[in-house]
């Protein structure tokens, strides 16, 4: 039986095009046989088959990486017949003539497909040097293929700051400026008008805290606009703690931040302490942390020198830790950490390099593995174990019950940790022929049965599961360790290289003559054993070699009993036998850590179980617990990564290294991680001002919420499928000017809001509208509409509501006069109104929010009882003696605080006739209803709702 | 992306690739151009413009529903010839049908006594025995067939269908789901639009609630007259044309104006779809009183206003998984719903409306022929049943096959790629080209398979 989800095959990152063939655009010397195969040939062989029939996998017992491996073909016959070329295996279905056709997901390019034919018609010549395709061979082209797609995009070149333009004109305020008005210039568009300074402080209030002017902003800034008093409210406005709260918002989405794992099996889905990770983002905003130093705590904070004062940092690492948990399968908790990880910072899609080497993008599968070795490396304490960052707080009675059932939880699952390991340690040794026979079922010349099965009759033997690698891995890893002359395992090592004919060959002639094929170094009690037995085939010597691992065990398990001081077997060579099951490198030697590794699917459950019951008690106690952070550590044994083929984990590949993309090298050097996990490294090289893509794609995005569009509109893709830079030359020079001034956001805010072009006004020109409708070139400043969480705080902050409470554990109720930051981030239940005002789904990164305009939002601001009571609210908040004033001056002020201006004549008209026409034959509080409904439509109108 | 006009910059297409939510008062800003006109936006002439999926959640069995099979009496209690299949546990002995299957109209189709209603209309149903998923557990199989992927997150066939074609009807949600009691597992992710925009998110309805009232988020006002807020309205707009005239007509400005005036119409348009008490009584003898026959019949309220897709679930978590007690509960689950399919199909047809609405039935797999604990079944991905009628697929037919004990799919294999590959056919749009650009690459439905299957298009 397959384990549970080991069935579920990775999906395919799915592109389009053909596969890069580096041998057949180039050369046009004269083909000779061999020559032609090199050029022709081998590139298809190993683009387009090795991956299952090659070194590693041979599915149907198929290699096509020698001519000889060709010849004697697989499980259906020779692959190719020299005699009849064309009617060989191989070449119906490559054509896909008949029932079996390949490869099975992509045909072959007509191109490719001929050059086979041709191949074959010339008698399949192959080099003889190289007898077969090895690795070196293929990573070559595969390295080469790097090379040329990174030297050929922008955005993998250095950041070199470019010169300013020289431009003739007095519309320009910064640089930023100089590089739009060359492009607008170049564009025959012009640059809109400045807006008013009441639209300016507006929009200088949303884009910069996410709020509106309070009405005297509004009133004091417009008569003291001279000289630097807008450069005085950036500043101002920069400074205060509201700035950090909507601008970690901006980041949250990257971040694909919420408050509960997603789907899982039951359990607690609440994370009790995901809000530190967002109260770490605002504080790191407000104290406008280096970008690069933000970068290097949200990886691997855990790993730096944190002073006291600087505990909070450790919060950093929800960046990895709060995605969604996809029930707790591992294989997609990792993935999902490479893409926050690779598209949030470096705008690389390189979790499309999961199946197979990205196809556009200079990012190899090595490399996803490589980082996948990063992160399986990294585990996630219990929540007992998460540093803290406060200290506990409330009723200390239910403190202390808290505490009392943390122990208690934490007793059982120790308990549990115990026994789980006493029983996998026993059922590892003496259950070691199972695991040997499976490896046996791997080989493809040796094996018995089409399906390998965990199941054995003494029960199911610890395979891959969903949430660990298991133990069948950790004894593959330690026969490769073995030489071909170890006594032990040196035959089992030679052995499984032979043909199954070859094996048979050397199996008889160890029974008719012992000393040909047992040397001396061989172990006496392998030697006993085997000649004992006699075995036919590579299944019974797997039997031979468990039996004696097992006896061995037993043997020592009596010898113990009566000697229990014994630290090893009186006979030598028994007690070198006895090593595979105790040395330090023994497969079955398994710490507490390791173990975990191979829990079946069943102890998994109940492991999960106790841990959700443990997760659980901080959620419930939430009002006493110390608030901790929710890192990730280094695990004391790092994984060794290997590539997953097809990124289906039941297919390991080749062991890779965990390291940085091998295609930026310049960044990290050529080598691969030295210090634990590589995290840290990780994060060092993408901090790197070296980096040619950290500080762009930071700087687009920033630039993106300024304007609502960035200058490559494809913020977390600066690969080479990426939309092309509107300004490149501005995107580098921001860059460049970026990290030369410490990263700092705030700087950059300042930069980019002062321009001139940022403080144009929203209306395009017809010229404009019609040369540029998208904008692209910056002709005036892009209208936005508000965003979910700036709409809801500005209803809130217009009544009077707004809370200045800051951080803390989410707010569950929409109603609740916090800022939207602080409401519940529920990944299970994306809250309709939220989803309706396009907040982004939190499954996945998200590069920008889209903007829709739909009925929906209509209905919540016409119906919903939180609009209509911030009606309410904002009504009742006018002053006593106001209200005694004529309609007309009550007006004004509702004016004034919703929209921060007098109304013009026609408008009062409106307003007066339409309360009137209510009120006409109402009693006061048909009145007073009539006046909130008044105050309602303020708040629902568009000059409420859009920023110019 | 589906077919540009150059003129239109991305935002006002993305809207207006909306759902008929998002569309409206953008067909004004579109040169008036007609919502309704949707031949122009699909690659070629739709069959089908609606959808109902009926969603047996939890797995219906295919050997006791539409995929007999007589070989399992002779094996009955015993270990079939062949080995079982690996499904999510181990099963045992032939377990035949403890269900009378009878043949039905003309073309003789195959219905057993659980779903004798739906035999009526055997003549409009193409019933796919070859179905074929690829795991057989519910979560994955669950989004493999509601969103083409296993397990990363991806949009659902009902965000895909109306980021295609929009909405019939400005004043409905264009996806609407549907079930009684709460989620089905896996919840909001089966109708979910992932990296489409939200407005194509499935709107979900728990039909248990019968006061239509409280259907539909804030649908109502509870405060102001209608006549009222008419003229909060009135006011607003007038406020609005104002703010709008200082800024040359920006056509999002006009989009919000009409978002305003369309959610007005919509809640009495909106009550007024899924009031079924305004139905006739014969209409309500005909469908049942089950709590599945009332969104049934809602469902065909919404399909004759123009919703494009609606799913109706059979229940909360997955009532249909039958791994014991197998012909007590499914002889329940049918009961409660056969009839209401029944009179679906008639009610459809009737009303002119079966041509171009595409009705879906079936699970996210089927079940084992063989035993599980004795009186249930397992789950099968490797072969189950799924039936269409309508909306341009070939009535009266049976296409494909499982072995002769139900096990897996033999002949002409239809994966559930396939189904959705097919799906689109019949609305006109071609997976292949149905794409939307994410992350750094063109995504669709069928990721990188899917094949339309031909035979079954009339």
């Amino acid at each position: 039986m397959i384990p549970k989800y080991s069935l579920i095959l990775a999906a395919g990152c799915w592109l389009a095009g053909g596969p890069f063939l580096s041998g057949l655009a180039r050369g046009t010397e004269p083909e000779g046989g061999e020559d032609f195969f090199e050029r022709r040939v081998r590139p298809v062989l190993v683009e387009r088959c090795l991956e299952c029939h090659g070194a590693e996998v041979q599915e149907s017992g198929l290699r096509l990486d020698s001519r000889e491996a060709m010849l004697r073909g697989g499980d259906r016959g020779p692959a190719i017949e020299l005699e009849t070329p064309q009617s060989s295996r191989l070449i119906r279905a490559v054509r896909h003539e008949g029932e079996l056709k390949m490869p099975p997901e992509r045909r072959l390019l007509p191109a490719e497909l001929a050059a086979l034919e041709a191949w074959l018609n010339r008698g399949a010549p192959w080099p003889n040097a190289r007898p077969q395709l090895t690795r070196p061979a293929a990573d070559l082209a595969r390295e080469e293929r790097l090379r040329e797609i990174k030297a050929r995009h922008w955005a993998f070149q250095p950041v070199v700051q470019p010169a300013v333009p020289t431009v003739a004109t007095d519309w320009r305020r910064n640089p930023i400026d100089h590089f739009v008005w060359a492009k607008l210039s170049a564009e025959g568009l012009a640059p809109a008008p400045e807006a008013s300074p009441q639209t300016l402080t507006r929009r200088l209030y949303f884009d910069l805290l996410g709020l509106p002017p309070d009405a005297a902003a509004l009133a004091g800034d417009s008569h003291e606009r001279t000289g630097g008093g807008y450069e005085q409210l950036v500043d101002d406005l920069l400074n205060r703690p509201e700035y950090g709260e909507r601008w970690a918002r901006h980041w949250l989405d990257v971040a694909r931040y919420a408050d509960t794992t997603g789907y899982q099996e039951g359990g607690e889905r609440r994370y009790p302490f995901a809000w530190t990770y967002r109260d770490y983002v605002v504080r790191s905003f407000n104290e406008d942390t280096p970008f690069d130093q933000f970068v290097v705590e949200q990886l691997a904070a855990d790993q730096l020198e944190l002073g006291p004062d600087q505990s909070w940092k450790q919060a950093a690492m929800g960046w990895l830790t709060l995605g969604p948990r996809f029930n707790y399968v591992r294989h997609e908790i990792i993935d999902d950490r490479i893409d926050v990880v690779t598209r949030g910072f470096l705008g690389l899609t390189v979790t499309c390099a999961r199946c197979h080497d990205h196809k556009y993008d200079p990012v190899l599968a090595d490399d996803y593995y490589g980082l996948y070795g990063v992160f399986a490396s990294s585990q996630e304490p219990l929540y007992t174990d998460l540093p803290r960052l406060g200290s506990s707080q409330g009723d200390f009675a239910r403190y202390r019950q808290f505490r009392t059932r943390v122990a208690q939880a934490t007793r059982r699952f120790e308990q549990f940790h115990a026994r789980v390991h006493r029983e996998a340690q026993y059922e590892l040794r003496s259950q070691a022929a199972d695991y040997l026979r499976y490896l046996v079922q791997l080989m493809p010349a040796h094996r018995t049965v089409e399906q390998p099965t965990f199941e054995t009759e003494r029960g199911r033997i610890r395979g891959p599961t969903p949430y660990g690698t298991g133990a069948i891995v950790r004894w593959q890893h330690y026969l490769e360790q073995r030489g071909d002359d170890d006594p032990v395992f040196g035959l089992w090592n030679r052995w499984s290289r032979f043909t199954q004919d070859e094996l048979a060959a050397q199996l008889a002639l160890l029974n008719a003559k012992p000393a040909s094929v047992l040397d001396d170094s061989c172990n006496s009690a392998v030697r006993a054993a085997l000649l004992e037995a006699a075995p036919q085939s590579m299944l019974d010597v797997a039997g031979v070699y468990g039996e004696l691992l097992e006896r061995t065990y037993a043997e020592w398990n009596d010898y113990r009993a009566s000697q229990p001081a014994a630290t090893e077997l009186p006979d030598a060579d028994a007690e070198q036998v006895r090593q595979v099951l105790y040395a330090d490198d023994s497969p079955v030697s398994l710490n507490v850590d390791e173990i975990h590794d191979c829990y079946t699917d069943g102890e998994f459950g109940q492991y999960m179980g106790l841990k959700r019951e443990l997760d659980s008690l901080f959620v419930e106690y939430q009002d006493v617990a110390a608030p901790r952070a929710m890192v990730l550590v280094d695990r004391p044994e790092l994984e060794e990564p290997r590539v997953f083929l097809r990124g289906n984990a039941t297919r390991p590949g080749a062991v890779v290294e965990r390291r940085f993309l091998r295609a930026f090298a310049e960044v990290a050097g050529d080598e691969p991680f030295a210090e634990g996990s590589g995290r840290l490294s990780l994060a060092r090289a993408i901090a790197s001002p070296r980096n040619p893509l950290t500080a762009r794609v930071l700087v687009n995005r920033v630039w993106q919420w300024h304007f609502g569009q960035g200058l490559v509109d494809t913020p977390s893709d600066f690969g080479t499928r990426a939309a092309v830079p509107s300004h490149p030359e501005l995107l580098d020079w921001l860059a460049a000017d970026f990290m030369a001034h410490g990263w700092s956001l705030k700087r950059l805010h300042r930069q980019i809001v002062t321009s001139a072009t940022y403080r144009q006004a929203s209306q395009a020109s017809p010229r404009a509208e019609e040369l540029d409708p998208e904008n692209r070139w910056l002709s005036h400043m892009n209208r936005r509409r508000l965003g979910f969480e700036e709409l809801r705080d500005a209803l809130l902050a217009t009544a009077g509501r707004l809370s200045p409470e800051r951080g803390g554990p989410p707010v569950d109720e929409l109603d609740a006069p916090r800022r939207s930051l602080y409401l519940l981030v529920n990944r299970d239940d994306p809250s309709s109104v939220r989803a309706t005002f396009d907040f982004p789904s939190a499954d996945l990164s998200a590069e920008k929010r889209v903007e829709t305009t739909v009925p929906q939002q209509a209905l919540f601001l016409m119906n919903s009882p939180f609009a209509s009571a911030m009606a309410e609210r904002l009504l009742q908040r006018m002053p006593p003696d106001l209200q005694r004033e004529p309609p007309p001056v009550r007006i004004d002020w509702l004016y004034h605080q919703a929209l921060g201006r007098s109304p013009d004549e026609r408008e009062l008209a409106l307003a007066l006739s339409s309360l009137a026409s209510v009120g006409e034959d109402a009693s006061t509080t048909m009145e007073e209803l009539s006046w909130r409904d008044f105050a309602h439509v303020l708040l629902m109108s568009n000059e409420f709702l859009f920023v110019d | 992306m589906m077919k540009t006009t150059s003129a239109f910059n991305r935002r006002q297409l993305l809207s207006r690739a909306g759902t008929g939510l998002g569309m409206l008062g953008l067909a004004s800003l579109c040169h008036h151009e007609s919502w309704a006109a949707v031949p122009e936006r699909t690659h070629f002439a739709p069959r089908a413009k609606r959808l109902i999926h009926i969603f047996l959640n939890g797995g219906p069995s295919h050997v006791d529903t539409f995929d007999p099979k007589p070989l399992l009496a002779k094996y009955a209690g015993r270990t079939l010839p062949v080995p079982n299949l690996q499904t999510e546990s181990p099963t045992g002995n032939a377990f035949p049908s403890p269900f009378a299957f009878e043949r039905y109209g003309e073309s003789g189709l195959e219905v057993s006594e659980l779903f004798s209603h739906v035999g009526q209309h055997a003549d409009d149903l193409c019933v796919i025995r070859s179905m074929q998923a690829d795991i057989p557990f519910h979560e994955p199989s669950l989004m493999l067939m509601n969103c083409g992927e296993s397990r990363l997150a991806r949009p659902s066939l009902g965000s895909w269908l109306t980021y295609g074609l929009g909405s019939e009807n400005e004043n409905l949600p264009a996806f609407i789901a549907m079930c009684p009691g709460g989620y089905p597992i896996k919840g909001p992710d089966n109708w979910r639009s992932a990296f489409l925009p939200g407005v194509f998110q499935g709107t979900f309805l728990n039909t248990e609630e019968s006061e239509v009232r409280r259907l539909i988020d804030h649908i109502e006002n509870n405060e102001l007259p209608a006549p009222r807020q008419r003229r909060q309205l009135d006011l607003l707009q007038q406020l609005n044309r104002r703010h709008q005239e200082q800024r040359d007509a920006d056509p999002r400005l006009e989009a919000r104006i009409q978002s305003f005036e369309q959610a007005f119409r919509m809640q009495s348009e909106a009550l007024e779809a899924f009031d079924i008490s305004q139905e006739p009584q014969h209409i309500h003898a005909l469908y049942g009183d089950t709590v599945q026959a009332r969104q049934t019949l809602m469902a065909r309220r919404l399909v004759e206003r123009g919703v494009r897709f609606v799913q109706l679930w059979h229940g909360e978590g997955q009532p249909w998984d039958s791994h014991e007690q197998l012909e007590r509960e499914h002889r329940k689950l049918a009961q409660q719903s056969s009839q209401a399919i029944g009179a679906l199909l008639t009610d459809l047809k009737q009303r002119n409306l079966l041509d171009d609405t595409l009705v879906m039935w079936g699970g996210e797999f089927g079940r084992t022929p063989t035993a599980q604990g004795g009186r249930g079944r397992d789950h099968n991905h490797y072969g189950f049943t799924v039936w269409l009628a309508g909306g341009g697929v070939r009535g009266g037919t049976v296409y494909g096959a499982t072995d002769e004990f139900g096990w897996k799919a033999v002949d002409k294999p239809v994966h559930v790629h396939d189904l959705h590959a097919t799906i689109l056919h019949l609305f006109g749009l071609d997976h292949e080209r149905l794409t939307y650009r994410h992350a750094g690459r063109d995504f669709r439905l069928t990721d990188v398979y899917g094949r339309v299957v031909d035979e079954i298009l009339a």
